[in-house]
């Protein structure tokens, strides 16, 4: 039943405008943040500031611009309001149409229709997060011919850049899953969004400043916030161009592995309550 | 429990807070019956076809399908029916086809044709490539019941079916009811149109106010010695002969309406000779036999006068 909820949910999902009109957001304002960045930086090197010109340089041509691309494409950038504007709409809108009824009206078992519908997320996931690579490619090729007079393909590790892909989405799941829990909760893509984003985007980096203040303990746990794990993992992504000389900044988070262990339990745990409470829900109306 | 019992519904409640939705319902639907379920809004009819079909959690009591316990977490029997309750619910960027399509996801063993001849069943070949949401009412209800009857269900559960729809497609899906119960479907169907249900149902129960006060074959429950004949005549003053009915023995109930008036609890010929014996002479006199909106509205109003 799992495989059959998710066929239909993906088939729901990829037909649908929200969708493409974020993919196209993605593709579009990522170029756009590229080619801003290559201004900025032929503008530092005018201005002689070399350092951080050179620094500019890397992140948008190739291979740098690779990790550059996946970062705004990640949780702390551009994917997370993008996962959280989908998640939000595409689930509370089964609600409204009464969509959801249909299903488990046909005996389709609660929890497969919410295991279903997540995992249905999880391609157009990893679809904003290549649109939004192949923009920030084809921007930062005309950037590095310019600058470099090659594309420099020899520097690129390929597997490392598929894999980078799939841990920038992986990174966003936390806030599908919260977006998940918070539309089943409220039936409501506006209540769903707004305090999704707001709690991942202001709420989480304002509880990592308090907690960071009081020190010891308290400071400690902030290794544990999704957004900490996160960007653990996509440390990872330096291996993409391993010629680079990209030294990690001090390490916040418990190490790649265990981060990507806490995200996976942050979103079984969000996904499981969201289950839960669907699964007591009577659906009336 | 017996083998032709589609649907068993047994001391079935339902409380949402304060308030009792459901109570103690009880009732049984065989193999190829049409079974009215009645009831003015808020009986319950709802939230009832709602606990059967899984998406409210009942109270206390059982509800077996096919003989199966129908759960609120998935229930296999539950693929042997098709529903269709209240507005349809429809993707609406997908045509009509394209629901269809999906929902034909579910049922991996259904012909590929099937679609097509549910498009035709309902009346929307024509329409079949243009998205859901640019429907009319009617036609979005229309799909609705093709989706309901995509799985060639055994059992077919409708509330209110023909909302939206004009005369000539209430009629349609009147005649269509009745093809597939000859084709021996059971349906359950709750509506407003008593008329309707009378002429289509073979067995009824009514709701009111969360409990079942009538239920049975319609033959049985409009036979004789069932429900209270009427009688309509036209007098020349019809509220002074109104007035003077108020007080003939037996009398339940008078209503002047224009030059007629109605009279409930007795008999044409008592009327007749007791506005006679007065010095009246109706012009003209008809007994209105007891049909389901007459025995529905008693029901409905004996059971809120005694739960008033």
């Amino acid at each position: 039943m799992f495989g059959k909820v998710l066929a239909i949910e993906n088939t729901k999902i990829l037909k649908q405008s929200i969708f493409r009109i974020e993919l196209l957001i993605s593709f579009l304002l990522i170029a756009g943040l590229m080619l801003a960045l290559y201004a900025i930086s032929a503008g530092d090197v005018v201005d002689g500031s070399q350092v951080q010109g050179d620094s500019m340089i890397e992140s948008v041509t190739w291979p740098g611009a690779f990790i550059q691309v996946l970062q705004l494409s990640s949780s702390s950038g551009l994917g997370a309001i993008l996962v959280i504007v989908l998640t939000g709409a595409v689930t509370a809108q089964e609600f409204h149409w009464r969509t959801l009824h249909l299903w488990l009206s046909r005996g389709v078992p609660r929890a497969g229709y919410a295991l279903g519908k997540f995992a249905s997320l999880l391609l157009p996931v990893l679809l904003l997060v290549t649109a939004g690579l192949a923009a920030g490619s084809l921007t930062t090729a005309a950037a590095s011919l310019s600058i470099n007079g090659s594309l420099r393909l020899e520097q690129v590790d390929a597997a490392q850049l598929v894999m980078g892909v799939f841990r920038t989405a992986y990174t966003l799941l936390p806030y599908a899953a919260l977006t998940f829990l918070l539309a089943v909760l409220t039936r409501s893509s506006a209540a769903a969004i707004g305090i999704g984003m707001a709690v991942s985007l202001v709420g989480e980096n304002l509880a990592a400043q308090l907690l960071s203040i009081m020190g010891g303990v308290f400071a400690e746990a902030v290794k544990f916030f999704p957004s900490s794990m996160a960007n653990e993992i996509l440390q990872l992504n330096a291996r993409i161009a391993p010629a680079l000389d990209t030294a990690a900044s001090a390490p916040l988070s418990p190490g790649a592995i265990p981060s990507a262990v806490g995200i996976l339990l942050y979103t079984a745990l969000l996904l499981a309550l969201a289950t839960w409470s669907l699964s007591r829900q009577d659906l009336t109306g | 429990m017996e083998n032709d019992v589609v649907l068993q519904i047994n001391q079935l409640q339902k409380r949402f807070g304060t308030v009792q939705a459901v109570q103690n319902v009880n009732l049984s639907v065989r193999r190829g019956e049409i079974y009215g379920f009645l009831g003015p809004n808020g009986a319950g009819k709802t939230t009832t076809i709602g606990m059967i079909l899984g998406l409210i959690h009942p109270t206390s009591g059982e509800i077996y399908l096919f003989g199966q316990r129908v759960q609120s977490d998935g229930t296999n029997a539950l693929r042997r029916t098709g529903a269709l309750v209240g507005a349809p619910a429809l993707i609406p960027y997908l045509t009509a086809r394209e629901n269809l399509r999906l929902m034909a996801k579910l049922y991996p063993a259904l012909p590929r044709e099937r679609i097509d001849e549910v498009l035709d069943l309902v009346g929307l070949h024509e329409a079949a490539d243009r998205p859901a949401g640019k429907f009319s009412t009617g036609m979005k209800q229309r799909l609705g019941l093709g989706l309901a009857l995509l799985n060639q269900p055994d059992l077919l559960i409708l509330d209110e079916p023909t909302n939206g729809m004009d005369p000539a497609g209430m009629r349609e899906v009147r005649l269509l009811l009745a093809g597939l119960a000859e084709q021996g479907m059971t349906i359950f169907l709750s509506s407003h149109l008593l008329h309707e249900v009378e002429q289509v149902c073979t067995h009824v129960a009514v709701l009111n106010k969360g409990c079942v006060v009538a239920e049975g074959p319609v033959k049985s429950l409009l036979g004789p010695g069932k429900g209270q004949p009427t009688v309509r005549l036209r007098a020349n003053s019809p509220t002074e002969t109104g007035r003077l009915l108020m007080h003939m023995p037996g009398t339940r109930g008078v209503q002047a309406n224009g030059e007629y008036v109605t009279v409930s609890g007795v008999t044409g010929k008592a009327v007749i000779q007791y506005l006679v014996m007065h010095g009246e002479t109706p012009e003209e006199v008809m007994v209105v036999r007891p049909d389901l909106e007459s025995l529905y509205l008693e029901l409905t109003q004996e059971s809120s006068q005694e739960q008033g």
